[in-house]
């Protein structure tokens, strides 16, 4: 038993240097010029969802929306609305995948794009090919794994939580933004 | 236990009595099971397949201690290297050493000795990240030379285990159960009966701390009715992953051919593996 105190001593030294481990591929004005290279300014359009709100998000998507404040920015162009890009983050196998969802003004995905993800597997997460899955989605699609969305071996339950996290949105798009836009 | 019994024969059935308990007999106890899950428990296995192509190199040091007043100490160490051939199905390579100290049946001290080799396959049947629940059946053989260990005797061990595992609340919560069994052919042959479960939960990006409980039952030579349960405590990054997990026996009963009671241990189980 006297090994034990040095491992538990040695398991946190070791985590403080993997913590140190992160990577971030896009900054937040990098995804929105992706996802809207058109638009000239992004305004702040933050959400603060109700009780009520939130309850017709999971009604809609099956998926709990699990803050009440949601960050969103308007996409425009000469003051005309292009479109809405929203920063959320779903549960990876270990820690958060970030990734920010360009949505037009009707509710269907222009596109995705993933700012961090730090899995052992499932890199292609960030890929293209895969990303390009999500455009022209709406609440109207089923959102099934290998139907709707490929699936990524290895990081399944990320591409699963990605994808309802869309779906998620497009919901609370439904529920919040729809009713601002032109 | 016979109170004619020579003091020294007294050690001697209850260090090979405590090693048996530790696992000798029953696999499941020393992770010779196929591990390539999250191991997110320390002796539950998950159902979460290791991708094709995906190597994994794990090691488990597990610390038991005897309670008969001897401070016997035996340690066990396996060290597995793991490799998913297809998107379903993995297989598991696997040394384990034991070592004690402070036994008083065996007065020398015995560094870590190989003493057992195993092989294990992984079948996923369903995912837990695309199924409503996730299946897995895994097969594993292991053969143990006991030379090491008083009353000691080869043992060819076969082992099947079911694994269920289900994701809640985007898979914060994860919940598992297992069902094994596992024959052991030594001098006496012996059938093992595992059933367990675990919960734990995502308390922060990185860190699971859940608990897990199993029962075995084993009949045999040696007849045992054990209850393990204890918390366990995961950490996960990218490239390396750590589990420890305490257990500690909340119920036995079990006695040898002769009468003699067998002295459950309480364990700690630390895990390391890597993903390269």
């Amino acid at each position: 038993m006297r090994t034990i105190p040095a491992l538990i001593v040695a398991a946190p030294a070791a985590l403080i240097s993997a913590s140190a481990f992160a990577a971030a591929y896009l900054t937040i004005p990098q995804a929105q010029s992706a996802l809207f290279p058109d638009a000239d300014r992004f305004v702040d359009a933050t959400v603060h969802l109700s009780d009520e709100q939130l309850r017709r998000i999971k009604s809609l998507s099956g998926v709990r929306q699990r803050n009440s404040e949601q960050l969103v920015w308007r996409a425009e162009r000469n003051g005309k609305l292009l479109g809405w890009v929203i920063l959320d983050d779903v549960i990876g196998k270990h820690e958060f995948i970030t990734y920010v969802a360009g949505l037009t003004p009707d509710g269907r995905v222009r596109g995705i794009e993933v700012l961090i993800y730090r899995e052992t597997y499932g890199g292609e997460i960030r890929e293209a090919q895969w990303r390009n899955h999500f455009r022209d989605k709406s609440l109207r699609d089923r959102f099934e794994l290998d139907e709707d969305i490929p699936n990524i071996t290895g990081a399944t339950l990320s591409c699963r939580n990605v994808m309802q996290g869309v779906k998620k949105l497009l919901a609370l798009h439904q529920v919040a933004l729809l009713e601002m836009s032109p | 236990m016979d109170p004619n019994m020579p003091r020294w024969k007294q050690g001697r059935s209850q260090l090979a009595a405590f090693v048996w308990f530790g696992g000798c007999s029953a696999p499941a106890l020393f992770g010779f099971t196929a591990q390539a899950d999250e191991n997110l428990f320390g002796y539950m296995n998950g159902a979460e397949p290791l991708p094709r192509g995906a190597p994994l190199l794990l090691g488990a040091m597990t610390l038991h201690r005897l309670d008969d007043n001897a401070r016997c100490n035996v340690q066990d160490f396996a060290a597995q290297f793991e490799y998913g051939f297809t998107e379903r199905i993995a297989g598991t390579l696997s040394l384990q050493s034991l070592g004690r100290d402070g036994c008083r049946a065996v007065h020398d001290k015995q560094s870590l000795t190989p003493s057992a080799l195993g092989i294990s396959t992984r079948y996923s049947v369903l995912s837990p990240a695309r199924h409503a629940y996730g299946l897995a059946l895994l097969t594993t053989v292991s053969y143990a030379w006991h030379s090491s260990v008083p009353d000691g005797a080869d043992a060819v061990t076969v082992e099947e285990r079911l694994a269920l595992q289900r994701y809640l609340l985007d898979g914060q919560l994860i919940l598992l159960a297992n069902l094994s069994f596992s024959f052991e052919s030594a001098d006496a042959q012996t059938m093992t009966g595992l059933l367990g479960s675990g919960a734990t939960y995502r308390f922060a990006p990185n860190w699971f701390a859940g608990a897990e409980m199993f029962y075995i039952h084993a009949d045999g030579d040696e007849n045992k009715r054990v209850l393990y349960g204890g918390p366990t405590l995961h950490y996960g990054a990218a490239r390396w992953w750590s589990t420890l997990t305490w257990v500690a026996d909340l119920y036995s009963s079990a006695s040898n051919s002769e009468g003699v009671a067998l002295s459950p241990s309480n364990q700690i189980r630390f895990k390391v593996g890597w993903n390269f």
